[in-house]
């Protein structure tokens, strides 16, 4: 299970600093790329032309093709709702209790696309969450117990992204990751939780953006976190990007 | 192909140029839905200019024609395919089956199989303008329990939908009077949505009701005063008035306010609801309606709660979709009331003209403040005709 853990954490840290030091170099290499002061300057010229194509088929491909939005970097809010069973492991005098865990938190990210292609590209992001939470155990003496929970932790992951429309830049993507987590509990005093509430959890995640304007998209996000080779749960996530 | 022109030209003539039918259809321009439909509020059967956009624009290309002209499709896409029937006829059929399987892959979980819509459309007009005539819809519902809170006619399994006079007052004005839906928020046709049959605008929450519709421009407004349905038991009937108004900051973007109240022997339903509809170039479409509910049940508490539909629509080709709907329900703003959610994703297919395809998998969820309840899965398969 550890080397699998391993294993898994460094392919995720070579791809992230792999897109990381080559996205640039990878993006400026398309042939006749503007860059972005020019594209700039040249906006309401650019618009003119795009105009003028469109009236003809040639044009109407020519636009088309053209990515509209270049999520190279962007921000993400957003919140999130979270399920997990057996989510948070208990190192108490009952050893054998069987939790579920229900978690709202915020999610503040990062994101990074590298479009290699003009339709689709390579895509990093960090994502930080914090909120709160209840966790329901129960054994074999103790019934139920509920606890308030807070809730903190980190996503890091790496994936492909496509564009459903490169006029509307709405995208759709398929990552894979790693993510810690911390759980803090309000009320610890009949448990000890030092160890399990730490947890690092991998996880794929599907996603969609729905591109509002040239800066900004909805996204909603499916992800799936697993403990080797065990799913836990999955967590929704809705919210708003910024480029 | 001059008849599909004189059409086009006949629906830009009565200046609703940008209309949708399914609201997601304003993605492509299409902001109204009496554009398509003969009813005002959506829904129902398709008028010839539905059907020929339809043919022309919404579905794809059939498979063994791929060729076609789009113009030749609008041609051929009436009830008898390439010949139009006169104006004082003009018959539909709609039917939709759904595949529901709760939880697949999991112990318990069961398939069912839901034949939701056996519709028959009749429209008859007195002009070939079709500014005045009778609308209605016979519906096979089988069994008398599947179309509460209305009734079957007699001993019969058939019910009547929906009936009304259409009339066009003039080019601003529209009267409908009969039995018919509720004027209130999105309607999509999902009626199990958080904003549809919760709220009593379920698949046969129509009432007799007069609906006043003004167009312009800019502004949709629908007054309706409404008297439940006569033909439901009298403990159903529902008697109150809805009200919606929608303002096009231009054809692909549509904001909009809705209110309704009504009252039965048992319960006293308000609705509020703010509404954003949001196309973008090249068919996508952003849905969203946010709403207060505030419910009276006699011999319980009130209930004063919220709920939220989001609908992302991408259209990844002509005829195909892909849908991420989002639906939020807070039956109460107390902390002891749960939020349940509804988290989705599916496709939407148009294989041809008449034909519909759905594929959603859908979680639902609640979120509570002292349990943790655990999450359903729906894999849901439909089939709609619209012939």
């Amino acid at each position: 299970m550890a080397c699998a853990r391993t294993v898994a954490s460094l392919i995720v840290t070579a791809v992230a600093t792999f897109a990381l030091l080559f996205a640039k170099p990878v993006y400026a290499a398309e042939k006749g790329k503007p860059s972005r002061a020019a594209t700039s300057v040249s906006r309401k010229k650019t618009d003119r032309t795009r105009a003028q194509a469109k009236r003809t088929s040639k044009g109407r491909q020519a636009v088309r093709s053209r990515p509209a939005a270049r999520w190279m970097n962007g921000w993400q809010v957003g919140w999130s709702s979270w399920h997990e069973a057996n989510g948070v492991e208990r190192l108490t005098d009952h050893s054998e209790f069987e939790t579920a865990s229900s978690f709202q938190t915020i999610v503040i990210g990062n994101e990074w696309t590298l479009l290699r292609r003009r339709r689709n590209g390579l895509t990093f992001d960090l994502q930080l969450f914090l909120g709160r939470g209840t966790t329901e155990s129960r054994d074999a003496r103790l019934d139920f117990l509920e606890r308030d929970e807070l809730v903190w932790g980190g996503a890091g992951s790496i994936g492909w992204r496509w564009f459903f429309s490169q006029a509307s830049g709405s995208q759709a993507s398929v990552m894979a990751g790693a993510m810690y987590r911390h759980v803090g509990f309000s009320e610890p005093e009949n448990f000890s939780f030092s160890k399990a509430a730490q947890r690092l959890l991998y996880y794929g995640k599907f996603e969609v953006a729905f591109s509002l304007t040239r800066r900004t998209s909805l996204f909603q996000q499916f992800t799936v976190p697993m403990e080797f080779p065990q799913r836990t749960g999955n967590m929704w996530v809705m919210g708003l990007k910024v480029r | 192909m001059k008849r599909w022109r004189l059409v086009l030209l006949f629906g830009i003539a009565l200046g609703w140029n940008t209309a949708g039918a399914y609201p997601e259809f304003i993605g492509y321009g299409y902001r109204s839905c009496l554009t398509c439909h003969y009813n005002a509020t959506g829904g129902g059967q398709l008028n010839d200019y539905g059907r020929a956009l339809f043919g022309a624009e919404i579905a794809a290309r059939p498979f063994w024609m791929p060729n076609t002209d789009d113009e030749r499709l609008g041609e051929c896409s009436h009830f008898l395919g390439c010949f139009s029937s006169p104006y004082w006829l003009k018959p539909g059929i709609k039917y939709r089956r759904l595949l529901n399987q709760t939880n697949p892959g999991r112990d318990g979980s069961v398939v069912r199989d839901y034949s939701m819509q056996n519709d028959f459309n009749l429209a008859t007009f007195l002009t070939e303008e079709e500014s005045l005539g009778l609308v209605a819809t016979f519906s096979y519902v089988g069994k008398p329990e599947l179309a509460a809170p209305n009734r079957p006619l007699g001993e019969s399994e058939m019910m009547l939908r929906e009936y009304f006079v259409r009339w066009r007052i003039n080019d601003v004005y529209w009267l409908f009077v009969g039995l018919m839906d509720k004027a209130f928020g999105i309607k999509q046709p999902d009626h199990t949505a958080v904003n549809r049959a919760p709220i009593k605008l379920g698949q046969n929450d129509q009432t007799h009701a007069i609906l006043l519709y003004r167009h312009s421009d800019n502004h949709d407004l629908f007054v309706q005063p409404y008297f439940g349905n006569a033909h439901a038991e009298e403990l159903d009937r529902a008697v109150g008035g809805a009200v919606l108004y929608e303002y096009s900051w231009n054809e692909r973007l549509v904001f909009g306010v809705s209110a309704k109240h009504e009252s039965t022997k048992r319960e006293t339903l308000t609705n509020y609801a703010l509404l954003v509809r949001y196309g973008k170039e090249g068919g996508h479409a952003l849905l969203s309606e946010f709403g207060f509910k505030d419910i009276e049940i006699e011999g319980f508490n009130r209930m004063f709660g919220a709920y939220n539909y989001f609908e992302a629509h991408y259209l990844l080709t002509r005829g195909l979709a892909f849908q991420s709907i989002v639906q939020f329900d807070k039956a109460e703003f107390r902390d002891s009331s749960p939020l349940r959610t509804r988290w989705g994703f599916g496709f939407l297919y148009f294989p041809m003209q008449r034909i519909e395809l759905r594929a959603q998998a859908i979680q639902v969820r609640a979120d509570e403040k002292d349990r943790v309840s655990e999450d359903q899965w729906l894999a849901q398969g439909q089939l709609h005709l619209s012939l």
